[in-house]
């Protein structure tokens, strides 16, 4: 076991996160908290964990941001903050003021500030990273400004005045502890002024561990540099490629010393290199090695396909497995707005919250496979299919006497019966028309909080017991629109809760009207800036996993695909000028070197993502990439490569694994991977 | 070949050549001023890519030893057509690896640091088309010009849909019905190629590219106009056979006098009334254009704000106009002029006389008169005239040192006629052909006469390459039969004709080792075509003379299951309507037979025909395939994502 350090110090160890492993044990209430980045790297501790058959009642797993809050609350100072949603409007509010520093902003950013509250709200974050929002820090980044080149200096300076005016707005606004960036630091003060608020709000933890992180930013930083004094044994767990320039910059950072220790790296395997000539082509590769390691008697957990994004890969990686009838599991964000249960819901909301719906209105909850709540008993064949949405469209049109009519519920219903009469419409498949009319005429006008759950929560529940199983009966053997229909439910379940909550809110505070309208507008809101987790679609099948959340992984046979320059690694990018970036990455200066570098302003942290992917490999492991992009331009191999032993495998080979699956002598039992 | 690809004298590391003769002239010029407009006109094959390559690569690495930060971002590095784009970064690249190879290259590098910037340079949104380095300005001019978010750019379809839009906007506007009966009975649908809506697309087409106001175009079509009856409408048969022999010569207008004389009973009236109307129609039809265009040009751009799409040229566009115009005056339009002047250091554009007046209005905001720019190109290839590229522009700077809307205090031109490419042969050949063309005035000197400018004199080409012991320039020669061009021409029912003639030249020169290449590879053979009218018949000539060919000229998509993809997808979009299924069975790229009378039985449901199962074999997968994606129409609807 690696030597731990003392109470009160705080020790950085770059490189293999294992002696963690080693520190879990029983004890009757956690001595140690473990903060972690990711909610994956969670589950994967706990996994690792479980695989050795150690207790682990010693460790909490949890965040920062917990245990900031849970300080302040044992001084009973505020400790609430407030989430994405309600800080964009804030912003958005602040933005359209007529102030000195919004001039300023509208220099950098253009006239239209509102229209830019994402962007000024990114600057605003990238600030308080770097400096906790501490005075001294941002002296300190003011002085780095005024040595930039003239464009980017200005540039840099307004910006930096305009985010101090917004944080200053915003603690007006919503309190002094509104995000992480100020709920640390001020834990951190309380803790300065009381040290022996750490054994008042955690009596029985004397030590924490922060893990597979590839920033430490300034408000993390703060708290740590308060806590160590408390007397806590505080242990940071880096990455490769980021931790030593994180460690460089401690000591600038910390009253405290801080003991370095660099462990010995475990030896990457030798990777087999594959290289394709499309995008296409690569997923293709990638899922015959993936086929190819399964019919080698590989189980599904024992191969892992590793990628920068995930997400990006999904449908390339799931055609080209299909193929082979390979399942994959790709941990990606469900995109939620684009499944059929939410689109119901939208529609729903436009339904009830418009006086004179269109046909198209009127019919589009139908057509996302609405289903009256209690549909068990009823004769209809529910969800309707589209031949019956198609003539019920038809039926309708036929009666009207304009192109695109727009009718309250009463007179859909009264042309319902016209059309009827008139043989446009069966009076079997008018049925269930009405009974959506009828269901949409029972619901409130302007609905308070509780309706959304009395108007929606039936039609989930009608959903899972209705249309899913019909779902379950047309899907094809990977079961994967089932496993989606099921997920969209549950996440459209949880929709709804944030979607009230946010909506109670706004309505206590005016910021909304009563209306179903709202209520679709705010969810959409909820949508686009709370991505859900990562998560995956069934198990029993392959992962395809961010390379970042192979951190503490292992498994046999790992698949790194997308090794291609400006995909792995990504080009670094930020709201600030590159100049400023630069100054602040390279912290050449004493100003520069007192800030934290934001996470995306490097590339180093595409190394940790890369070690944590290729570190996941105990017998086989290969990389793909490709020539050409989808607009054909050419890209080259990823840099990243130049620092990982490869073996390339030849076109011949590539080939016959595409053509035969059969599996290149690099990768074919041990073959030439030995450690 | 391109010109990068030519074989150079000292070629050293991967195609890497050091500059000479006009090329090393500019480049001197180029490096021994802070600033200025450096231009490299010469011919083909002169090297012109290269010594763009090679000047870009100098200077990104004096940059780098000089201590300048992040030099990439101080380099703007376009050419015009994607296809040259694509060349630059290769270029540049292999540029820097012969720098840090070469030791007596013009600047010392080391291989780490030539390849640290090549890398970087990959990253630059400052590299690559005029287009592409425009439309990243763009992002930060969007909003203010009445975009929501950056629009798409270049989606047909999309543009298509706004087009649509747009034309409905215009009909719907009682102002310019008028106008548009006029436009609409001058031009029917159907019957010519061009509607009211294509001439509206075309002339905003025309307005946006060339930079025109309304009342510039209406200018020039007037100009037209009066061009064609310099004496106004023809008021008798004298007139009209003034104006023929104007334009069609004596001989011509002999002929149409005999060809009266010779009809005794023709009355010439109403030939005189039909020229004349002829006139006055056109006439009102120009001013309805120009009375409905700028209508139709306000809601085009409704349009494109409302789809978020737009074309190329409206990006330049709203580039050049958001920095001219004192509507958008602003700190953030200095603060953007700024950023732009501030880092950009250097400007080279390759090709640079195929350059529209859009794209060069729009460039200049990012320039001013502390950068050097770089010109590298050839009046006589201006290949894109059709779209829309100025020449003029490189004239200008060429002979006046003027571009980008600065006078330029330093300005430097070099031309080359020595050719890296072709034999001395085939350079003759060239010589041969283009000398006649442009010294002509009324075709390649059509400009300089037109302007009364003295015609230069034809500058032959100079062949660096030494001369082959056989002959360079080969000609299949066969027996004439019709027209050039004509069926007959090309593959005689009896006969040797020009396709299989060609074939049989290429075919034995390739087996007899005739086409022979330095290194001892075999040659690949390129064959150029005019127009595509017969190419498959040569196809086929190639093919049957034992040649593989790859023919280029048809369109990657335009496959029948491409065809069949569309169909579908379309039909999707109302699956359930008699109209649109007809329309889907119809379709010629659908392989599937016999289902027509099935559907009318059915009620026009494919879902009921699959659920009959009474379709068999291939058919039948086909109709269930369609039914399925039906009954899916909700994924599909759900996956396109909300109308956000």
């Amino acid at each position: 076991m690696t030597e731990t350090s003392a109470p009160g110090s705080v020790r950085a160890v770059v490189g293999d996160p294992g002696e963690l492993l080693d520190r879990a044990g029983r004890a009757p209430e956690p001595t140690e908290f473990v903060v972690t980045p990711e909610r994956l790297h969670r589950r994967n501790l706990k996994r690792r964990l479980a695989e050795r058959a150690s207790p682990r009642s010693s460790l909490r797993l949890t965040d920062a941001t917990a245990i900031a809050a849970q300080l302040l609350d044992a001084a009973a100072d505020p400790s609430e903050t407030i989430d994405r949603i309600d800080r964009l409007k804030h912003v958005e509010a602040i933005l359209r003021r007529d102030t000195e520093a919004n001039d300023r902003l509208r220099a950098a950013f253009g006239s239209d500030l509102p229209a830019r509250a994402e962007t000024i709200a990114a600057a605003h974050s990238r600030v308080g990273e770097m400096t906790g929002w501490d005075e001294q820090r941002l002296d300190a980044l003011a002085a780095v400004a005024d040595e930039l080149p003239t464009v980017a200096g200005r540039d840099t300076k307004d910006v930096l005045a305009g985010v101090r005016a917004l944080e200053r707005g915003l603690v007006d606004r919503a309190g002094s502890v509104h995000s992480r960036e100020a709920l640390l630091p001020a834990a951190a003060d309380a803790l300065r002024d009381r040290p022996a608020l750490w054994r008042e709000a955690f009596p029985a933890t004397d030590r924490l561990s922060v893990a597979g992180v590839s920033v430490v930013d300034a408000p993390l930083s703060e708290l740590i540099g308060a806590v160590a004094p408390a007397g806590v044994e505080v242990t940071l767990s880096l990455r490769p490629g980021t931790g030593p320039s994180i460690v460089e910059r401690l000591p600038n950072r910390f009253e405290e010393p801080v003991t370095f220790e660099e462990s010995q790296p475990s030896p990457v395997l030798t990777s087999a290199e594959l290289v394709a000539d499309t995008p296409e082509e690569e997923a293709r590769l990638a899922a015959a090695l993936v086929a190819a390691h399964l019919r080698n008697g590989a189980s599904p957990s024992d191969v892992l396909v590793v990628a920068r994004d995930a997400a990006e890969y999904e449908r390339s990686l799931t055609r080209a497995a299909a193929r082979h009838e390979v399942k994959l599991a790709v941990w990606a964000q469900l995109p939620v707005e684009q499944t059929v249960p939410y689109r119901q819901f939208a529609s729903v909301c436009g339904l009830l919250g418009t006086d004179e719906p269109t046909l198209d209105e009127l019919l589009a909850p139908i057509e996302f496979h609405w289903v009256p709540p209690a549909a068990g008993d009823d004769a209809t064949a529910w969800p309707l299919a589209t031949d019956n949405v198609g003539d019920l469209r038809a039926g309708l049109s036929a009666v009207s006497e304009s192109d695109s009519p727009a009718l309250s519920l009463a007179e859909w219903d009264g042309r319902l019966a016209t059309a009827v009469d008139e043989a446009e419409i069966a009076p079997a498949d008018s049925a269930s028309l009405r009974k959506l009319i009828d269901w949409a005429r029972e619901q409130p006008d302007t609905p308070e909080p509780a309706a959304l759950h009395r108007t929606f929560r039936p039609l989930v529940e009608a959903g899972r017991e209705v249309t899913l199983p019909t779902v379950f009966e047309a899907d094809a053997a990977d079961l994967a629109r089932t496993s989606r229909y099921a997920r969209a439910l549950s996440r459209l379940e949880e929709l709804l809760t944030d979607t009230r909550a946010k909506y109670q809110e706004w309505l206590d505070t005016g910021d909304v009207p009563r209306s179903w309208l709202a209520v679709a507008d705010l969810a959409e809101r909820v949508v686009t800036t709370r991505p859900g987790r990562r998560e995956h679609a069934n198990a029993a099948a392959v992962d395809v996993i961010d390379a970042t959340d192979a951190w503490l992984r292992e498994a046999p046979h790992v698949v790194a695909v997308g090794l291609v320059d400006g995909v792995w690694p990504r080009r670094v990018e930020s709201v600030f000028p590159d100049a400023l970036r630069q100054a602040v990455v390279a912290g050449d200066s004493a100003a520069a070197g007192r800030l934290a570098v934001p996470g995306r302003w490097t590339a180093a942290r595409e190394v940790d993502h890369l070690a944590s992917g290729l570190g996941a490999a105990s017998e086989t492991l290969a990389c793909t990439r490709y020539r050409r992009d989808r607009e054909g331009t050419t890209r080259e191999r990823s840099p990243l490569l130049a620092d990982v032993p490869t073996r390339t495998v030849d076109e011949s080979a590539v080939q016959s694994l595409l053509a035969t699956g059969a599996l290149p002598d690099a990768l074919a039992a041990t073959g030439g991977a030995a450690r | 070949m391109t010109d990068k690809e030519s074989a150079g004298v000292e070629a050293n590391t991967d195609g890497y050549r050091r500059l000479e003769g006009a090329q090393a002239e500019i480049r001197d010029a180029f490096f021994a001023a802070e600033s200025g407009l450096f231009v490299l006109d010469c011919g083909p094959g002169a090297g012109k890519s290269v010594t763009a390559d090679s000047i870009a690569a100098e200077d990104l690495a004096r940059k780098s030893r000089g201590g300048v930060d992040s030099p990439t971002e101080t380099l703007c590095l376009t050419s015009f057509s994607r296809d040259d784009a694509a060349s630059i970064l290769p270029g540049v690249e292999r540029a820097l690896r012969g720098f840090a190879d070469d030791p007596q290259a013009p600047v010392e590098v080391t291989a780490e640091t030539a390849a640290e910037l090549g890398a970087t340079l990959r990253g630059s949104d400052r590299v690559g088309t005029i287009d592409s380095v425009l439309g990243a300005v763009f992002e930060a001019v969007a909003g203010e010009v009445g975009f929501d978010e950056v629009p798409e750019v270049g989606d047909s379809a999309g543009l298509a849909r706004v087009h649509g839009d747009a034309l409905e906007a215009v009909r719907a506007d009682p102002t310019v019905s008028t106008a548009l009966e006029t436009l609409d009975d001058g031009y029917p649908g159907g019957r010519y190629d061009a509607d009211t809506a294509d001439l509206l697309a075309a002339a905003r087409s025309a307005c946006r590219e060339r930079r025109l106001s309304v009342a510039d175009l209406r200018e020039r079509l007037d100009a037209v106009v009066s061009g064609t009856y310099p004496d106004g409408p023809p008021a008798s048969m004298a007139e009209v056979l003034r104006d023929t022999e104007r334009f069609f010569g004596a001989e011509e207008r002999a002929a149409v006098e005999r060809a009266l004389e010779a009809d005794a009973t023709g009355d010439a009236d109403p030939v005189v009334d039909a020229d004349a109307n002829c006139h006055d129609r056109w006439s009102e039809s120009v001013d309805a254009l120009c009375t409905v265009l700028p209508v139709y040009l306000d809601a085009y751009d409704d349009a494109c704000r409302a789809a978020g799409v737009l074309a190329h040229v409206d990006v330049a566009h709203w580039i050049a106009t958001f920095f001219e115009r004192e509507a958008y005056r602003s700190s953030f339009r200095d603060r953007l002029r700024a950023r732009w002047r501030g880092r950009l250091s250097t400007v080279i554009v390759d090709e640079a006389q195929d350059v529209s007046r859009a794209q060069h209005d729009a460039l200049a905001p990012l320039v001013n008169a502390d950068t050097r720019v770089l010109l590298v190109g050839d009046r006589e290839q201006c290949i894109y005239a059709w779209r829309n590229a100025q020449p003029s522009l490189f004239d200008t700077a060429a002979t006046a040192g003027r571009y980008f809307g600065i006078d330029w205090e330093t300005h430097e031109r070099r031309s080359a006629t020595r050719t890296y490419r072709s034999r001395p042969a085939i350079t003759a050949a060239l010589d041969t052909v283009f000398e006649p063309v442009f010294t002509d005035p009324t075709r390649g000197a059509a400009d300089a006469a037109a302007a009364g400018r003295e015609i230069d004199e034809y500058e032959p080409l100079s062949a660096v390459r030494a001369p082959t012991p056989g002959p360079s320039v080969h000609v299949a020669a066969f027996p004439e039969h019709g027209r050039p061009g004509s069926p007959t021409w090309v593959d005689p029912a009896e006969g040797v004709g020009e396709a299989e003639a060609l074939a049989d030249c290429i075919a034995t020169g390739l087996e007899s080792g005739r086409f022979e290449r330095e290194d001892g590879e075999k040659p690949g053979v390129t064959v150029l075509f005019h127009r595509r009218t017969h190419m498959d018949t040569y196809v086929d000539a190639f093919a049957d003379a034992g040649l593989s060919v790859r023919d280029t000229s048809r369109a990657l998509f335009d496959h029948p299951l491409v065809g069949a993809v569309c169909a579908v997808v379309d039909w999707l979009r109302a699956p359930t309507t008699q109209e649109a299924t007809l329309e889907l069975v119809n379709d010629d790229d659908l392989p599937v037979t016999g289902l027509v009378d099935k559907l009318m039985r059915a009620d026009w449901s494919i879902t009921a025909v699959a659920d009959a199962g009474s379709m068999r074999g291939a058919d039948a997968a086909v109709v269930d395939g369609l039914a399925d994606l039906a009954r899916r129409r909700a994924d599909h609807l759900a996956s396109a994502g909300p109308p956000w």
